[in-house]
């Protein structure tokens, strides 16, 4: 369809419109608006050298888009394989990471568990100490603290074999 | 100058379309970037139409497109001068560009025009005098067909109202 036709597509309200206001400016309502013009020689070469110039535009973006893309990707590929190595080395370094914490948490549980029998053993030396004060403050503990106490089986203390007792004369 | 390749398909059809598309539009363009100022219209038109011709996809209204293009075109060559703001209407003043509008239109419709509010004397001319449709200058001024419609009616009263002021004499031209 031409670019003439476009009135073509109005709606007769809208071709009514027009007419009246053309009738109230004062223009003829029958003029055409979009009248052919001729084409001279001049107009002929100055659309040809537009058209040959946007055919040139269309070609040199066309280019323009083909020669960016190599660039672009020359360009990517050492950032591409930069970034590439820095993921590697991070990942390994995560891992040792992890290595690492994992092992200073079994070294501090292992502190905490020592610290704890440390505490016990502490409290039970206290215990001890305490016993012993406690034992020393009383007389009788401490007279009984002087001698040597050996535990003896009863069974032996009461049926002596090789032993006979005798009377002290002196006493 | 080569011959031209009759084959090729453009915005406007074959290649003989776009010559009498060419030839019908571009004094039009020239006198549309003209009435906004522009230093360079020629220029511009020329620019719009290699735009056209060089998009991809296709154009629905190429006229509208041209349009909207030339447009787009003269404010942004205004826009170092800090006149970015101004809208056809403004630079629509008298004696600013008249020859644009001396190729169209009568001395006395150029008086009503100018006496129309700003806002709808460019909806009114692309209606009217470059014979566009509300769609296509809906496209040209990026807004909605309502939008069109109601300045294109509120003009259409304004005229009337001056008619009626004037005692209803109007000359055919």
């Amino acid at each position: 369809m031409s670019w003439h036709e476009t009135a073509c597509d109005e709606s007769t309200a809208d071709q009514e419109l027009r007419m009246e206001l053309k009738d109230l400016l004062g223009l003829d309502p029958k003029m055409p608006v979009r009248a052919k013009a001729q084409l001279s020689p001049e107009v002929l070469d100055l659309a040809e050298e537009l058209r040959r110039e946007a055919t040139r535009r269309q070609h040199a973006s066309v280019v323009k888009t083909r020669r960016v893309w190599p660039m672009l990707l020359a360009a990517g590929l050492p950032v591409a394989l930069a970034l590439g190595g820095l993921g590697t080395w991070g990942t390994i370094q995560k891992r040792k990471a992890d290595a690492l914490a994992a092992a200073v948490q079994q070294k501090e549980m292992e502190v905490q568990r020592l610290a704890k029998a440390s505490e016990d053993a502490a409290a039970q030396v206290k215990a001890t100490q305490n016993e012993l004060v406690l034992a020393r403050s009383s007389p009788k503990g401490a007279q009984k603290a002087r001698e040597l106490v050996l535990p003896m089986q009863p069974s032996v203390s009461r049926t002596p074999l090789d032993t006979q007792t005798v009377s002290n004369p002196s006493r | 100058m080569q011959a031209p390749d009759t084959t090729t398909t453009t915005p406007f059809g074959d290649v003989a379309d776009f010559h009498q598309a060419f030839a019908d539009l571009y004094p039009r363009l020239v006198a549309y970037a003209r009435r906004y100022g522009a230093t360079y219209p020629e220029d511009i038109a020329q620019e719009a139409f290699v735009i056209l011709m060089q998009r991809e996809e296709p154009v629905d209204h190429p006229a509208a497109f041209l349009y909207g293009t030339v447009r787009t075109l003269s404010l942004t060559e205004r826009r170092p001068m800090k006149n970015q703001n101004l809208s056809l209407e403004v630079v629509m003043e008298p004696g600013r560009a008249p020859e644009a509008e001396d190729l169209l239109l009568s001395r006395e419709i150029r008086e009503r025009m100018r006496t129309l509010s700003p806002t709808f004397r460019e909806a009114l001319w692309l209606f009217v005098v470059e014979g566009l449709s509300i769609r296509e200058i809906g496209e040209i001024l990026e807004i909605p067909e309502a939008t069109v419609k109601t300045r294109i009616h509120r003009a259409k009263a304004q005229l009337r109202d001056q008619l009626n002021t004037s005692g209803g004499a109007h000359v055919m031209a």
